[in-house]
């Protein structure tokens, strides 16, 4: 058994080649999967998941305040709420994925597989990624049952799946970066958790003005939210406001570039807050 | 020097502004409120909470003369003393521009409102002329109400939406479960 140093980052072609070179991220991956839904973790996150949604959806449709909203701004709700419960859920996945082993003491024995470090990084990613169709399918019975009018449905889940997608990609990387090089899990999650509620915060803002303009396109978590808005509520056409999605983009691109960038640096020792 | 010139121009400016306003207001003098008589398709509604139901008001031209442009509005009040009322949430668009209406014709508008609390409310459709024919001393014409009287539905399957938020945690939890008791038999 290879042993190293505290913080030796392994060369991987100078001990030895990878076993199985190309599939080492579908083992972890798989390994991953295994865990989050085999385990109680996944099915309770979904569960607790549907109960809120349901909880939502009825009082959505029964309470008296609720029902002076427009039923397409009651499905907007729903996407919108699934979307950032996604994101939220797996950012905490994935900034615990590699802090978490650190700390439990299990990241020595994966980095001394035949595994390179950006396989490691893209298995556990995708595993957390996982919870994103499921639960977008767990919200589909509860836009169709809320839908008035033609083309809600379609324009909800088209649009949820697109931004949503986005998001979740981005901030999966960002907890994936935060949990590179962080020494301890709570850090990690403490981190990872304040720029998503730093990045939610201006949705719940009445943004007007320049400033409040220049916020709703730079900050994804804002643009994504203006977008289905737009496109649900307002009944906007895909091609008047595919500006907003532009931040969308750039985020997931640019986070996930630098985080599988920074995957490949990961040590075993954090770079901070060990 | 300059600043002598500037003021010059704006006097003058301002001159050829009153001449136009004055030429305007001349152009379309005030009608009479007797001349525009509005009524209304309902009189008294009762209805329970999240009912929605359209009625019609009718703006008749008495005058001798075709009206100008008008704006026909509808509105809320409360007339129990406790019903927060704001009217947007009664209806969506209470607001429509109504053509000039040539002397002995009507004119006529189809409104919805939904009764979002309950409580005694009273709608009304109110007419005025759009501009540039709206000046200070322009009548309105104004329907007469209608007496709304709504009272809270409490219903156990809103929207129909029970038996979806009930079994789709149940079937969840099934399948979840299952799934456990599968891998602990197999």
């Amino acid at each position: 058994m290879t042993t190293l140093a505290q913080g030796e980052v392994r060369q991987e072609s100078a001990l030895q080649p990878p076993a199985e070179a190309g599939a080492g991220w579908l083992v972890i991956a798989g390994q991953e999967l295994r865990d989050i839904w085999l385990s109680v973790r996944g099915p309770a996150i979904v569960f607790g998941t549907s109960l809120l949604l349901s909880l939502l959806t009825y009082l959505a449709a029964s309470n008296e305040e609720l029902n002076i909203i427009d039923q397409r701004d009651t499905v907007n709700l729903v996407a919108q709420i699934t979307m950032a419960l996604a994101v939220a859920v797996i950012l905490l996945f994935t900034a615990d994925c590699l802090s978490g082993e650190r700390e439990r003491e299990t990241l020595e024995s994966l980095l001394v597989t035949p595994v390179p470090r950006r396989q490691i990084a893209l298995g556990k990613y995708l595993a957390a990624f996982s919870l994103w169709p499921v639960l977008l399918i767990v919200a589909v019975p509860y836009i169709w049952v809320l839908r008035e009018g033609e083309g809600v449905f379609a324009d909800a889940m088209l649009g949820t799946l697109v931004v949503g997608t986005l998001l979740v990609t981005g901030f999966a990387s960002l907890g994936l970066l935060v949990s590179v090089f962080s020494g301890s899990n709570r850090l990690s999650l403490a981190v990872a958790f304040f720029i998503f509620v730093l990045l939610l915060a201006p949705t719940q803002l009445p943004l007007g003005g320049w400033f409040g303009d220049l916020i709703v396109q730079i900050n994804p978590m804002t643009a994504g939210s203006t977008f289905l808005h737009r496109v649900i509520v307002k009944e906007h056409g895909w091609g008047e406001d595919l500006d907003l999605l532009i931040a969308p983009v750039v985020w997931a691109i640019a986070v996930t570039a630098v985080a599988f960038i920074a995957a490949g640096r990961l040590r075993l020792q954090g770079s901070f807050g060990r | 020097m300059i600043r002598g010139g500037l003021a010059v121009v704006a006097m003058v400016a301002s001159v050829a502004l009153v001449h136009g306003a004055s030429g305007q207001a001349v152009a379309s003098a005030p009608i009479a409120a007797s001349e525009l008589t509005v009524v209304v398709s309902e009189s008294k509604v009762s209805a329970i909470t999240g009912d929605s139901f359209t009625f019609t008001s009718e703006i008749k031209n008495a005058g001798t003369e075709a009206t100008p442009a008008l704006i026909a509005n509808l509105d809320f009040v409360a007339i129990d003393g406790g019903t927060y009322v704001d009217p947007e949430d009664w209806s969506a668009e209470r607001t429509q521009a109504v053509g000039p209406i040539a002397a002995g014709a009507t004119a006529t508008q189809t409104w919805t409102v939904k009764t979002v609390l309950e409580g005694d409310v009273a709608a009304y459709v109110v007419v005025l002329p759009a501009p540039p024919a709206l000046a200070a001393e322009s009548a309105l014409a104004v329907s007469p109400a209608i007496q709304m009287h709504v009272e809270e539905h409490r219903a156990l399957n809103p929207g129909g939406v029970l038996p979806t938020v009930l079994a789709v945690p149940v079937v969840l939890l099934v399948a979840f479960g299952g799934m456990r008791v599968v891998r602990r038999f197999v």
